[in-house]
């Protein structure tokens, strides 16, 4: 909220997610409290840097932009979890649960509105629904991989089922230029001088969007949605 | 602190700098387990203020009445809620939303 000409954070937490947790039996589940709060002020601590850079003048493109609000989630959830992971290391199961599931269904989701969009014709809710769920792919990934960064363990740590499902579903290299990004993000994180220093991470989203179909240019101050049709029909 | 005019209780707890303090407001049902808040808010602190900027949080509100508290309040905040659909729709029946 505004105060002034100053944004101000304030946190508010719904009273039955840390009641319930705090009455359970289970000493993990008590801790979800602890971790929660930890978590939303992690964010608040995130505002801290990102706000001056928001407000800072940049150079990046509309297309640029476009993926940078589809993308930031991702940091601002790894940077969160990095920070509260210790307080709930166990909250890491849940978590890859989450991005497994993010892994088997976002793919096939954009797949259809893909094949929705021959039909449709209407490229901005394509390039709308494509934000939303390729987003959520990747800010689940972002919770994963700042967890485990929190944790300073890496997913070869974790089951086995868990590389073998980004591996099975082509997106071992996307998975490895996420953490990369965001480590480097966090890295210069109190440093940060303009959003110029999230255009690595936008250009794994960038890339990621090309591989499922959807090409994305700058054109004329504005972006260009390029949807070609591909030999497997879609 | 005297921007509210709906404030059940203010629980003041000292930043690590020790030179302010951050509210935290307790509402809409919430009040009777306060000294319970209280304690979890200083568990909190204690861990996260030491490695965290937190110069731009004004206050916290615990709330009975989560929905209400964020009508109330101006857009922009930072929130806490369980099991946002979306996050449901993908199965994790005991995840919780992070917003």
């Amino acid at each position: 909220m505004k105060r002034g000409d100053q944004y101000k954070c304030h946190l508010i937490i719904d009273l039955q997610t840390i009641l319930e947790p705090l009455n359970s039996d289970d000493e993990q589940t008590m801790l979800f409290p602890v971790f929660l709060i930890t978590h939303e002020l992690a964010h608040v601590d995130d505002f801290s840097s990102l706000y001056p850079v928001l407000k800072a003048a940049n150079s990046l493109s509309f297309m640029e932009m476009w993926l940078f609000r589809a993308s930031q989630p991702t940091w601002s959830e790894y940077f969160a979890s990095y920070k509260s992971a210790a307080t709930l290391p166990s909250q890491i199961n849940n978590l890859v649960d989450n991005f497994l599931s993010a892994v088997r269904q976002v793919p096939n989701e954009l797949r259809q509105e893909i094949d929705s969009y021959r039909l449709h014709g209407d490229i901005e809710r394509l390039a709308d629904l494509t934000a939303n769920r390729a987003g959520l792919l990747f800010k689940f990934a972002g919770y994963v991989i700042g967890h485990l960064a929190g944790l300073k363990i890496s997913a070869s740590d974790l089951r086995s089922e868990f590389l073998e499902s980004i591996d099975g579903a082509g997106l071992r290299q996307v998975w490895d230029r996420l953490s990369n990004a965001l480590a480097e993000l966090h890295e210069t994180h109190k440093q940060w001088g303009s959003l110029d220093v999230f255009r690595p991470l936008n250009t794994v989203l960038f890339d990621y969007l090309e591989t499922v179909g959807i090409e994305l240019s700058d054109e004329n101050g504005g972006m260009y949605v390029n949807v070609p049709q591909r030999e497997d029909g879609d | 602190m005297g921007q509210y005019t709906n404030v059940a209780l203010m629980l003041p707890v000292i930043r690590m700098d020790n030179q302010t303090v951050i509210p935290i407001r307790v509402e809409g049902g919430a009040e009777q387990y306060e000294p319970t808040i209280q304690r979890l808010c200083e568990i909190v602190w204690r861990h996260s203020a030491t490695s965290m900027d937190l110069s731009t949080l004004e206050a916290i509100t615990v709330s009975g009445t989560y929905e209400q508290s964020v009508a109330q309040i101006d857009l922009g905040y930072v929130g806490a809620k369980p099991l946002s659909p979306t996050i449901e729709s993908f199965g994790a029946g005991k995840a919780w939303s992070l917003t």
